[in-house]
């Protein structure tokens, strides 16, 4: 479970034409309050180590920000923030260096890469890219790497791009940058993101040019493509959010504390404008559901991959209907046949091609029928192995 | 009493008509109301909001006014959900309302969550497996009970379904449906009683069997006759409340056999049908039209990449870094922003982008890289000096011409004599406000930090953070 805090809620400094809080952005009036006691009231209760998030956290005033960073280092050893890095400043490295922060920064490439990452003008947004790319190489050399999210889309992951942003990660990998999450664009916006998604048939090209290119890195670790092998052996005790059976009602894997000490769910989920607060019981209906439906409905049904897939991530489901399987169904169909084909011919035996598949299904399927969510790895053990 | 774990079964003639239908054979029946109002999903708005406070008392309201048909006949009886723990409060109320109950069947809901265990809160005390039991009971008029019917008179009985709805459902059931709101909803979209309908899941509507159709004139009137009761019986905020319900927005669709209904204030969702046509059309993929990108922008036609870094890649975000740390003085300077040795202006254009009101000026040796510079929009009506800067600024007084900072590599200087060097640092000192000497990778991989590159090459640094890659001189 990752505790995301969210003192300002969406609010930002800029304006990614894809980013999926837009819709709940406009409609939610911008919060410039919030209350430090009972965010750590809820803190104290969930009593689990949290990321700060947002919207952009560097809004957050900064010995507001101080005190969270010495609450989740002093309680839990660590803490982290994501963050896109635009109003990072000198003091902001001293505090992190400070509580050890775990930084996470999102950035889509160098220069021109990042434009999508709006900031009002193409100057402000190359400026802010710029001060982004300042702080990565800074916390690089003060030995403290940030993570990096990379979400891929037409402006950093076709052609010429695609090159680009492989030697830009290269260049990364020499500054000693370790964790690179990869994205595929997520289009909830009717607007400016809609000439920049990506089609199937790039998606997974692109993400087959960064697998190809990770054996010649030293340093980062693109954590997708260890998932999927993982997942594929159902060695899924630390698999993320998109490959676990995530609740849209209740999402498990993120736990958002607002700036009055509202709980709220993953960001992914809210669509149509509307944050919904979690409801009060996990459910695995979607799941369920996706397992019977046909393939030409929206589901999943016959999908060697759909233990390990699930449907995967609901906020990126066809329409953004959660009750419809991932529109980047294609894209992870592909890559999981990738490391299938891969594993097999290591002699490694896979879930997918298992003669237990169908009974490791129905098993899973029946739990979740009554709100349990078995680990494929228990399940699979109790079976005797793939 | 925790009413909201309470619950009304969809009276009908059908008594599996409702329940959540396994979908393995092992799996055991349970019933949906009280789960499906555990799986509200508020909307985080004010809409969201006053439902909450709303869903206890309407949950109240409708319970007790179903109950209270079966105590004066107008209902033959009704059927509850109780889960365990409410069964001994439950059944002293039933007393009390002068009404029997007979257990239909118990079922084991892995779904309850008594201690709020599921939902993430603090672990309480151990949990007694009973409270995973929930009682189906059927609840009547006691014999030999006192009938209050007086209590209501004035009120049509109207509390059975009618003819044409208890046909439609029989009709829908014996073909397989669970869910007469997908059915109606696809073939009729819209109608006075579709609010009502949708929200029958949640065992708070009015409207107390599945409808022939979102018009049917027997079936509205029945859920006029529930709300007055209501009313009667002193609920009248519920009643009130109910009787709006009607003109509410509440959407409803089927997709993957789930529905899902939403309004303003909250959503929840429920296992329905799946047949064909039920949950909409296939599924086709959508062709996309593309922006059409510019191509990247390259470097100038004059390669820039020289032995100092081990990449453009390297180069640009040495620069964004370097004005990134100097920032602040350079947002403060007024006049000019100079770089010595400034190569094809990069680190000027990105000096340039952070304050736009400046002049900028550079000086380089290579006469193919120094015109590369002036290519740059932001430069192209700069100054940019094709000379040695070492022998420049011993040559050309800088001093009042208004440079507020110079950026310099050290390693220029090292090579000097002493001499020479001294006064290479005296004049630049005296040429502008902030001297920033900045490090490159090669000065770096030769001399390990900034501060070292400083002394070799006879600075005095301001002190900093000792992993930064510029610092001023003092």
């Amino acid at each position: 479970m990752t505790v995301e805090v969210r003192p300002l809620g969406d609010k930002c400094n800029i304006n990614c034409t894809y980013c999926y809080q837009e819709s709940t952005r406009n409609n939610v009036a911008g919060r410039e309050r919030y209350d430090m006691e009972q965010i750590f009231n809820v803190l104290t209760k969930l009593d689990q180590p949290f990321t700060l998030f947002g919207g952009e956290i560097m809004l957050t005033k900064r010995k507001d920000l101080e005190q969270l960073l010495d609450f989740g280092q002093r309680r839990f050893g660590k803490v982290g923030l994501q963050t896109n890095g635009t109003l990072i400043q000198e003091r902001d490295i001293q505090l992190f260096l400070q509580y050890s922060v775990q930084v996470g920064i999102s950035i889509d490439g160098p220069c021109e890469l990042n434009d999508a990452r709006w900031a009002g003008s193409l100057t402000a947004t190359r400026r802010a890219t710029a001060v982004t790319e300042a702080v990565i190489e800074t916390l690089c050399r003060e030995a403290a790497p940030p993570s990096v999210i990379v979400t891929l889309h037409r402006l950093n992951a076709v052609g010429e791009r695609l090159e680009h942003l492989c030697g830009w990660l290269q260049f990364l990998d020499t500054l000693g940058v370790k964790r690179v999450r990869l994205h595929l664009l997520e289009n909830d916006n009717e607007g400016p993101a809609k000439g920049i998604v990506l089609d199937s048939r790039e998606s997974l090209s692109a993400m087959r040019r960064l697998r190809k290119l990770e054996p010649n890195l030293t340093s980062i670790r693109f954590d997708i493509f260890r998932e999927i092998e993982d997942m594929l052996q159902a060695n899924d005790e630390l698999a993320s959010c998109i490959f676990r059976s995530c609740d849209p009602y209740l999402t498990r894997a993120v736990v958002g504390v607002e700036g009055d000490g509202r709980r709220s769910n993953c960001g992914r989920t809210n669509k149509e404008g509307t944050a919904y607060v979690p409801a009060a019981l996990v459910g695995f209906q979607r799941q369920v559901a996706l397992y019977s439906t046909p393939f030409e409905r929206g589901g999943c049904q016959g999908c060697r991959f759909f233990l390990m897939c699930k449907g995967n991530c609901p906020g990126t489901a066809i329409d953004g209907d959660w009750r419809l399987r991932s529109a980047d169904c294609s894209v992870w169909f592909g890559l999981f046949e990738d490391a299938e084909r891969e594993l097999v011919s290591r002699g490694v035996p896979v879930l997918s091609l298992s003669p237990k598949r169908a009974q490791v299904e129905s098993e899973v399927v029946e739990g979740w029928s009554h709100g349990e969510d078995r680990l494929l790895r228990d399940v699979c053990d109790a079976a005797g192995g793939l | 009493m925790n009413f909201s774990a309470l619950s009304l079964t969809w009276a009908s003639s059908t008594p599996e008509a409702r329940t959540l239908e396994a979908r393995t054979p092992e799996a055991r029946t349970l019933e949906p109301a009280a789960q499906t109002r555990a799986r509200i999903s508020f909307a985080a708005s004010s809409a969201g909001d006053l439902w909450r406070d709303r869903l206890p008392g309407l949950i109240e309201a409708a319970l007790v006014t179903e109950l209270d048909a079966v105590r004066v006949e107008m209902l033959e009886s009704t059927r509850v959900w109780v889960p365990y723990q409410e069964l001994a409060d439950f059944l002293a109320r039933l007393q009390q309302m002068g009404l029997t109950p007979t257990v239909l069947a118990s079922a084991y809901d892995p779904m309850a969550d008594p201690a709020g265990a599921q939902s993430g809160a603090e672990s309480g005390p151990e949990i007694d497996p009973l409270e995973f039991i929930r009682y189906q009971l059927c609840i009547t008029k006691a014999k030999g009970g006192i009938s209050q019917a007086g209590g209501n008179a004035g009120v049509a009985p109207t509390c059975n379904i009618p003819a044409c709805c208890e046909q439609a459902w029989s009709q829908a059931s014996a073909a397989g449906c669970i869910d007469p709101l997908a059915a109606l909803v696809e073939r009729e979209k819209a109608g006075p009683l579709l609010p009502f309908a949708a929200l029958a899941p949640l065992g708070i509507s009015p409207l107390r069997h599945p409808p022939c159709s979102l018009h049917c004139e027997q079936s509205i009137a029945a859920v006029g006759n529930f709300i007055r009761r209501a009313e009667n019986l002193g609920f009248v905020e519920a009643a009130e409340f109910l009787s709006t319900l009607g003109e509410s927005e509440v959407a409803f669709s089927v997709r993957s056999g789930l529905a899902e209904v939403k309004t303003k204030g909250f959503r929840f969702a429920y296992r329905s049908d799946n047949a064909p046509g039920a949950d909409g059309a296939p599924i086709v993929d959508r062709p996309k039209r593309w922006a059409i990108l510019p191509a990247l922008q390259k470097s100038p036609a004059v390669s820039p990449l020289t032995p100092q870094f081990a990449s453009e890649f390297a180069r640009r975000s040495r620069w964004n870094t370097v004005v990134w740390e100097q920032a602040p003085a350079i947002k403060r300077a007024l006049g000019t922003i100079a770089h010595f040795g400034c190569g094809d202006g990069l680190l000027l254009e990105l000096a340039g982008q952070l304050k736009s009101s400046i002049t900028l000026m550079g000086i380089e040796a290579e006469p193919a890289l120094a015109n590369a510079a002036l290519t740059r929009p932001v430069l192209s009506s700069s100054v940019v000096h094709t000379a040695d800067w070492t022998a420049l600024v011993e040559s050309v007084p800088l001093r009042g011409e208004g440079i507020d900072v110079i950026f310099f590599d050290p390693e220029a200087l090292i090579a000097l004599p002493e001499k020479r060097r001294s006064r290479a640092v005296s004049l630049l000192i005296e040429a502008a406000g902030a001297v920033v000497a900045y490090a490159t990778d090669r000065a770096l991989n030769r001399y390990g930090d900034i501060e070292c590159l400083g002394t070799a090459a006879g600075l005095d640094l301001v002190p900093g953070r000792r992993h930064r890659v510029s610092a001023l001189l003092k």
